[in-house]
């Protein structure tokens, strides 16, 4: 059952959103060369508490962290660590808020120091990847004009989508229906209506869009070691337009 | 950031603590080593700066050249001009 929110809902949902913003914002400048995962992620954690806010992904499932620091070939779910960031690494970093009850979700993939141009190429598409998405998101479209949009620009610049995570409905909880996935047909799936909250995720590829999972049950990378992208927002769907829930 | 000890006029910042928290600004004036006035040309408009404890707020490196050359010249600033840097930097964002 897709849970469809109100206005009032939706506007709790932005300040949850602005957080995550911030995050996002605070890990652009943090990370570079020589930091760990671990250290960005201790500095995230307390932005959310000083913000009033809870980290959304801490203790989901059992996962122990603020941050999700996916590096290179990581796909998503890289745990934060010891790893130190090294020049020419793209590191993807996803993270939520919740507030008031409230999550947000949202991701953006950063270049670490000077990275090559194919890396550089990679980040750019997958983020144009998610504005084209949100783009196509409009009440009264369907579902798979998101994926079917997003699908688009990857594979048009050469890239593959990832198949087996996908975007997701997101309110109270981080994970509702519906499933958002990055492919599929224009026209196709649910009808999207207002009040429609939904966490739009492209997960690009280089290569391949075939992944494994490691040992520790959580890492998502590319089984041929190409390079992967990721960017997310959350959006609400209004009459009126789609609103983004995780700017600034 | 934080990392970053000197506060500038036309530097971005975010709120972190306060009804505007999570709200992008810019610095429009310094008080003291520990207080800024911030303004975004919309809730918080140039002719009403809000005051902002620095600890409060999350420091940017980008600091807007254009805003950084009107303000420290004392030359005035529009709402418009500040609004449009900070959308400049959401739309890069």
């Amino acid at each position: 059952m897709v849970i469809l929110k109100t206005s009032q809902e939706i506007l709790k949902m932005r300040k949850s959103g602005k957080i995550t913003a911030a995050v996002l914002a605070m890990m652009g400048q943090l990370a570079r060369p020589g930091v760990t995962t671990g250290e960005l992620d201790r500095k995230a954690e307390q932005l959310i508490l000083d913000m009033g806010g809870k980290p959304a992904f801490k203790g989901y499932m059992d996962y122990p962290s603020t941050l999700c620091t996916s590096v290179n070939d990581e796909v998503i779910h890289g745990m934060p660590g010891d790893r130190v960031l090294e020049e020419g690494d793209i590191l993807s970093i996803d993270t939520g808020a919740v507030l008031e009850g409230f999550c947000s979700d949202a991701a953006v993939t950063l270049p670490i120091g000077d990275i090559s141009e194919d890396a550089s190429r990679l980040i750019e598409t997958t983020r144009r990847s998610l504005e084209e998405g949100i783009e196509a998101a409009k009440a009264g479209g369907r579902l798979g004009d998101i994926g079917c949009a997003v699908q688009s620009v990857a594979e048009g610049a050469g890239y593959s989508v990832v198949r087996e995570f996908v975007g997701h409905g997101i309110g109270r909880k981080m994970h509702e229906p519906p499933n958002v996935p990055n492919y599929g047909a224009k026209g196709t799936g649910i009808r999207l209506v207002g009040g429609m909250t939904l966490a739009i995720e492209p997960m690009v590829n280089q290569l391949s869009h075939q992944v494994k999972v490691d040992d520790d049950g959580w890492t998502v990378r590319t089984k041929d070691g190409g390079l992967s992208a990721h960017f997310e927002h959350t959006v609400a769907i209004t009459d009126e337009g789609i609103i983004l829930l995780t700017v600034l | 950031m934080s990392e970053c000890e000197e506060v500038k006029l036309g530097q971005l910042v975010i709120s972190k603590m306060g009804r505007d928290r999570g709200r992008l600004c810019v610095i429009v004036r310094r008080l003291d080593d520990r207080a800024v006035l911030v303004a975004d040309g919309r809730a918080h408009k140039f002719s009403r700066p809000k005051r902002k404890n620095v600890k409060h707020l999350i420091r940017l490196n980008n600091v807007d050249e254009r805003l950084e050359e009107k303000l420290t010249k004392g030359i005035e600033v529009t709402d418009q001009e500040i609004a449009e840097t900070l959308d400049g930097y959401r739309a890069k964002d």
